[in-house]
């Protein structure tokens, strides 16, 4: 399978000249939106007019909103409490999609433990111990702040009609968070994402995913009930 | 008293004709029994011989033929042939005489003889006993055929003269016998027929014959197997991927099983004055007419490191067939040993240049953390080791520096990390080896990544290492995400890898990250280089 996607890649590539590099310009500010550049450890307020890279990220804060400019001309609005990647915003084909989805599934099956049980990884010295990292929030805490702002960037994309760049998105956020407790949510909306562009085996999965993980959170949430009688909805309509 | 002159001889030799027949059985069974000589029990098509033969009709005292009296019991000799018509059955065929003389006159001073002699020319098929699976140097067989029997009699009458007197009948025969195979060419025969043959003109002709003699075959020998094909699949053997060869296959070799019977086949195959010793197949089952495809690996151990030159090589291959008996064949291939620097640039075999065992490594990797307090408990402490082991690099000059050029090689050659950490330069695969070395000794992981962008001509490589930390804790190394990667651990959990552009040593550990985390981010994932995959990470293992 491998080759096969080696042997596709190279074609692929052979056909067209490199991917161009996504520029995009900030030309609205609301509220507190910070920047990113590049590797950077800092974050520094936006400001109007500046250009962005695919390698820095944009980020808004509670009541905040930022308008981008994209090489085509097409705007791009990011709502509260959002993160994007300004990558998240290159044009992503359904060629791309099929190749990224594919490589997850090869890593997928390499990521085997090939190891014996019997075998320890890393101790070194018996008296030893696994310390905790100091942190200034517990994990879930911040994890899940971190998921909403994630998520959030995800369904601009969504709907601003990016189906396949939301598709990927939803995917990088899922790896990240595998146990997050409304993972349901986000196998929600990639559900609606592959429905989108016409893909309706890989809908289906994710709506029935999505079906099982919001049974297995036991919310009485609103939204998420909304949203499992959407799911159930959705599978009975695709399956015809 | 002619017939009490036959029945004296008669008499006289029975004894010794079955002492004879005794002798041969004997030593047919002897042949037979032992399996080394020097035959490998596999018959060919085509046999040519010739053997003694001892004549005993059946011709009843006191009866004689109407016309012409024949006393044949006596010796002779004859040629034979045999083909094979189809698996164990054979066309023979056979011309010879036995006959007797006998004198005339018992007068010492009179010297006239009688001659009574029988030309037998048959044709027959004869059908070898055991099956071929079992074959064996002592191969018994049953025989039946027809032919005319020439009976000649000439009888001295007076000083001068002699009667002579013939006659043609035709008759069957049937016996059996064994060929005792001494080369697989070359073999004792002996059987025992009796003929059908009677004639009212003659006395009996037929009776039992004992036949004697050896052959000489040629023509193909109905083989257990046939090797169809030697592919070497291994042409180039690089000395620091040795243990790799030891479970991979230099060659494979295509055996057919030519027989209706399943057959085992051994494969040994050694590489001539590189080969710690010679390696073996274990017996692989063939079913009739069933071709396979057996490997052929060589065992090979460090000794193999030592080699300095690039030189040819011989791969020694012996199939041991087995199905009762055994076959054997040799055959050879040529493989190319290179040195124990030479690397075909592999990405995924650059793992075997990796020594974190090698003593003045793990010395080194020692010294570089013994400075950091309370190193073995920390858990950051890859991280530690990573960022330590670099710096310590830096300060020791390392270098990068691009391989030697060599004429017409095209391998790229790779420093062992003691090497490297000897000479202080290197190229980007010498360093990313000492460098995962150095980690390696302390216990950290480490990944390669391969970069083989098709927009450029060169392909690079540069590491990653595992931290140990988890995601959750990502924060305690880089609040930016970009700067590090997320992988699964072989205990399925997830930690964060630090990619490092080891080429970079002189500009510190910082830069080097960030240079790696770059390459990272660009080439892999904005450009799609891992999904589309010229971009590969690779574990060392």
């Amino acid at each position: 399978m491998k080759r096969w996607i080696l042997i596709i890649a190279a074609i692929c590539l052979l056909a067209q000249p490199a991917v161009a590099e996504t520029r995009v310009k900030i030309i609205s500010i609301i509220g507190d939106v910070y920047v990113r550049r590049g590797l950077d450890e800092d974050w520094q307020n936006a400001r109007f007019g500046l250009l962005l890279e695919d390698i820095d990220t944009i980020l808004t804060g509670e009541a905040a909103e930022v308008i981008l400019q994209l090489d085509g001309g097409d705007r791009f609005t990011l709502g509260p409490n959002a993160i994007l990647d300004i990558s998240d915003l290159r044009k992503i084909t359904e060629r791309d999609l099929f190749l990224f989805l594919m490589s997850q599934k090869v890593n997928r099956i390499e990521r085997r433990d090939t190891r014996s049980k019997l075998q320890n990884e890393r101790i070194s010295v018996v008296r030893a111990e696994r310390k905790e990292m100091p942190s200034g929030k517990a994990p879930e805490e911040a994890d899940s702040r971190s998921w909403k702002r994630e998520i959030n960037g995800a369904n601009a994309l969504f709907d601003h009609r990016l189906y396949t760049n939301a598709i990927v998105k939803y995917h990088k956020i899922l790896d990240k968070y595998p146990s997050n407790a409304e993972a349901g949510r986000t196998y929600f909306y990639l559900g609606k994402s592959f429905e989108a562009i016409d893909e309706p085996g890989r809908a289906v999965d994710a709506f029935q995913t999505a079906l099982k993980r919001i049974e297995e959170a036991r919310t009485t949430d609103r939204a998420l009930r909304s949203m499992e009688a959407e799911a159930n909805e959705a599978v009975r309509r695709l399956k015809k | 008293m002619k017939r009490s002159c036959s029945r004296s001889k008669r008499s006289y030799h029975s004894p010794r004709r079955y002492l004879c027949v005794v002798v041969l059985i004997a030593c047919g069974l002897f042949f037979g029994l032992i399996d080394r000589a020097g035959a490998q029990g596999i018959s060919r098509s085509w046999g040519l011989g010739t053997r003694l033969s001892f004549w005993r009709s059946n011709q009843p005292e006191g009866e004689s033929g109407e016309d012409l009296f024949l006393d044949v019991d006596g010796a002779g000799a004859s040629l034979f042939f045999f083909t094979r018509i189809y698996e164990r059955l054979f066309l023979e065929g056979q011309i010879g005489a036995v006959g007797k003389l006998t004198k005339a006159d018992p007068n010492p001073l009179v010297q006239d003889v009688d001659l009574a002699a029988v030309i037998p020319i048959l044709l027959g098929l004869r059908f070898d006993l055991l099956p071929r699976r079992a074959a064996s140097v002592f191969q018994p067989f049953i025989e039946g055929g027809f032919g005319p029997y020439w009976a000649i009699n000439v009888k001295s009458v007076g000083s001068d003269d002699a009667k002579v007197s013939s006659d043609l009948e035709f008759g069957p025969y049937v016996g059996g016998g064994a060929n005792v195979l001494l080369i697989n060419w070359f073999a004792l025969h002996y059987d025992i027929r009796y003929h059908f043959v009677t004639s009212d003109r003659t006395s009996e002709l037929g009776g039992y014959e004992f036949n004697a003699g050896f052959c000489f075959m040629w023509g193909r020998r109905r083989e257990m197997y046939r090797v169809e094909d030697i592919r070497v699949v291994t042409k180039d053997i690089y000395p620091a991927y040795y243990q790799f060869y030891n479970t991979y296959p230099l060659a494979l070799v295509t055996v057919r099983n030519t027989n209706r019977y399943p057959i085992e086949i051994n494969v040994r195959s050694r590489v001539q004055g590189y080969s710690e010793r010679r390696q073996e197949s274990g017996f692989v089952i063939i079913e009739p007419r069933e071709t396979k495809d057996i490997p052929v690996h060589a065992l090979f151990g460090p000794r193999l490191l030592k080699n300095s030159r690039r030189e040819p090589a011989i791969i020694d291959i012996e199939l041991i067939g087995r199905a009762g008996g055994t076959q054997k064949s040799s055959h050879s291939a040529q493989v190319i040993i290179h040195n124990r620097n030479a690397w075909n640039g592999d990405v995924d075999k650059l793992g075997f240049f990796v020594t974190p065992d090698d003593e003045e490594i793990m010395m080194l990797g020692r010294e570089a953390v013994r400075g950091i307090a309370d190193f073995d408990a920390r858990a950051d402490r890859f991280f530690l080791a990573g960022q330590t082991l670099f710096e310590k690099l830096r300060e020791m000059s390392v270098r990068y520096r691009s391989d030697p050029n060599i004429p017409y090689y095209q391998d790229d050659r790779v420093q062992f990390a003691s090497e490297t950490t000897l000479l202080r330069t290197g190229d980007c695969d010498d360093l990313v080896v000492m460098y995962a070395s150095l980690l390696g000794s302390l216990g950290v992981h480490t990944a390669f990544v391969d970069v083989q962008d098709p927009g450029k001509p060169l392909a690079h490589v540069y590491l990653m290492f595992d931290t140990g930390i988890s995601p959750e804790q990502g924060a305690v190394i880089s609040t930016n995400e970009k700067r590090y990667v997320i992988r699964e651990t072989r205990s399925g959990g997830r930690s964060i890898w630090i990619p490092v552009e080891v080429t970079l040593i002189e500009e510190g550990f910082e830069e080097a990250w960030h240079a790696g985390a770059l390459q990272y981010l660009q080439e892999g994932i904005l450009r799609n280089g891992l999904s589309e995959g010229w971009v590969r990470v690779i574990d060392v293992e």
